[in-house]
C-alpha cells in the first residue's frame, strides 16, 4: 500500500483528523469511482446516489480495512458492490433511463466516433452485471486481472472467460 | 507475464478489431461543480445521520465490558501464587525431601565412622517415627542413602538424640 494511502487510513481512524482525512480521500478517488459507477448504472443521478453510498460505507467501515490490498482496490470493491446492488434493485426501471443517456452520449472523435461511443454505451448496459463489471474494470479502468480478482472475488481464469465473452458481445453490437 | 499480456492484446485486436483498433471512451461527464461540492455534501450527510467517526480497533476495545473481563483475569492471575501456597501440603514437603535421598555419595566416604553412632535397627525405627516415607525401610536403601540422610542433620549430637528418643 502506498504511503499516502497508509497516512489517509491512519488519520481516518483518529477522531481529531478523521474529517480532514475523509475529505482528502474523497477528493482523490471521487472522479475515477464516479466514472466506473456511471458506466455501470448509465446515468448521473443514479451514479451520484451510488457514489455517495459508497463513500458513506467507507466512512463507516474504514476500521475494517486491513491494508492487505491497495486502498483503491478496496474502494473499487465497495463501489462495484454498491453499483451491482443498485442495478439489481432497479432492473426494470433502468432501461428507460439508460436509453436517454445513451442517446446523448457523444465523442470528440467525430460522427463515427460518436456513433461507436453511443453503441458501446448501449452494448455495455446489455451485458450481464458481472461481465459488465469485468469489462469496465479491464477495458476502461485498465486494471490487471489480479487487481480485478481482488475486487470481485473471482479467479483470474474466470475473469478472463468473462472478459472474452463480453468483448465478443460488444464487438457484435458495434458492428451491427 | 509481459509476453502473455501482449499475446492477449494481439488476440483481442484480432477478435474485436472495432473495439480494440482504437481505445474508445464513454463520456461520463458530471455536471459542472459536482466534484467540488461532493465532499461537503457527504460531511453534511454524516452529520445529519449522526454517524460516529471510524474508530481504530484499540479504541473500540475500551468499554466497560472489556475492562471488567480484563480486571477478572488480572485478579485470577494475582490469586494463582496464593492458591498454590495454600494447596501445598506437608506430605508433599516430605516427598520432595525424600528425593534428596537419591543422591549417591562419593565412594571414599568412610562408612565406619558412623558405625559407632548408629544402631541400624534403631535408626530405621526412628526414621519411621519421624514420618518419612515407608519405602525408606526396604532393604534397597543403600548405605550412601542413609549417610546422606544423616548428613542432613547439622550436628552429630542431634543424630544421637534422635536415636535415643
Amino acid at each position: 500500500m502506498q504511503d499516502q494511502d497508509r497516512e489517509i487510513i491512519r488519520d481516518l481512524l483518529k477522531p481529531a483528523s478523521s474529517e480532514r482525512a475523509f475529505t482528502q480521500l474523497v477528493e482523490i478517488y471521487q472522479k475515477p469511482l464516479y466514472a466506473h459507477i456511471r458506466r455501470m448504472v448509465g446515468n448521473h443521478d443514479d451514479a451520484d446516489d451510488v457514489l455517495q453510498n459508497t463513500f458513506i460505507k467507507v466512512w463507516r467501515y474504514a476500521a475494517g480495512f486491513k491494508g492487505d490490498s491497495a486502498l483503491f482496490t478496496w474502494l473499487y470493491r465497495i463501489a462495484t458492490n454498491e453499483a451491482l446492488g443498485f442495478i439489481r434493485a432497479q432492473k426494470p426501471a433502468m432501461e428507460g433511463g439508460i436509453n436517454e443517456e445513451v442517446q446523448s452520449a457523444g465523442n470528440t472523435d467525430g460522427p463515427d466516433g460518436e456513433e461507436i461511443s453511443r453503441k458501446l454505451a448501449a452494448a455495455l448496459l446489455t451485458l450481464p452485471e458481472k461481465q459488465r463489471q469485468v469489462f469496465d474494470l479491464k477495458y476502461f479502468s485498465e486494471m490487471t486481472y489480479e487487481e480485478i480478482s481482488i475486487i470481485t472475488g473471482t479467479s483470474v481464469g474466470g475473469l478472463k472467460a468473462s472478459y472474452f465473452h463480453a468483448v465478443k458481445k460488444i464487438e457484435a453490437a458495434l458492428t451491427s | 507475464m509481459q509476453h502473455n499480456d501482449q499475446q492477449e492484446k494481439d488476440y483481442l485486436k484480432e477478435m474485436a478489431p472495432t473495439l480494440f483498433g482504437k481505445k474508445h471512451e464513454i463520456p461520463a461527464d458530471a455536471p459542472k461543480g459536482y466534484f467540488d461540492a461532493l465532499p461537503g455534501k457527504l460531511q453534511q450527510r454524516i452529520s445529519a445521520e449522526k454517524m460516529e467517526p471510524p474508530k481504530g480497533k484499540i479504541i473500540r476495545l475500551i468499554n466497560f465490558q472489556n475492562i471488567a473481563i480484563a480486571a477478572g483475569i488480572a485478579l485470577l492471575l494475582a490469586l494463582i501464587p496464593v492458591l498454590r501456597h495454600v494447596m501445598d501440603s506437608p506430605s508433599k514437603t516430605a516427598e520432595t525431601a525424600t528425593v534428596a535421598y537419591e543422591i549417591e555419595l562419593p565412594e571414599n566416604v568412610e562408612m565406619e565412622v558412623l558405625a559407632d553412632y548408629v544402631d541400624e535397627d534403631m535408626l530405621y525405627a526412628n526414621i519411621q517415627t519421624h514420618e518419612l516415607k515407608s519405602w525408606h525401610l526396604n532393604d534397597d536403601i543403600s548405605d550412601a542413602a542413609i549417610i546422606d540422610y544423616l548428613a542432613e542433620e547439622s550436628d552429630p549430637l542431634d543424630i544421637i538424640s534422635i536415636i535415643n528418643d
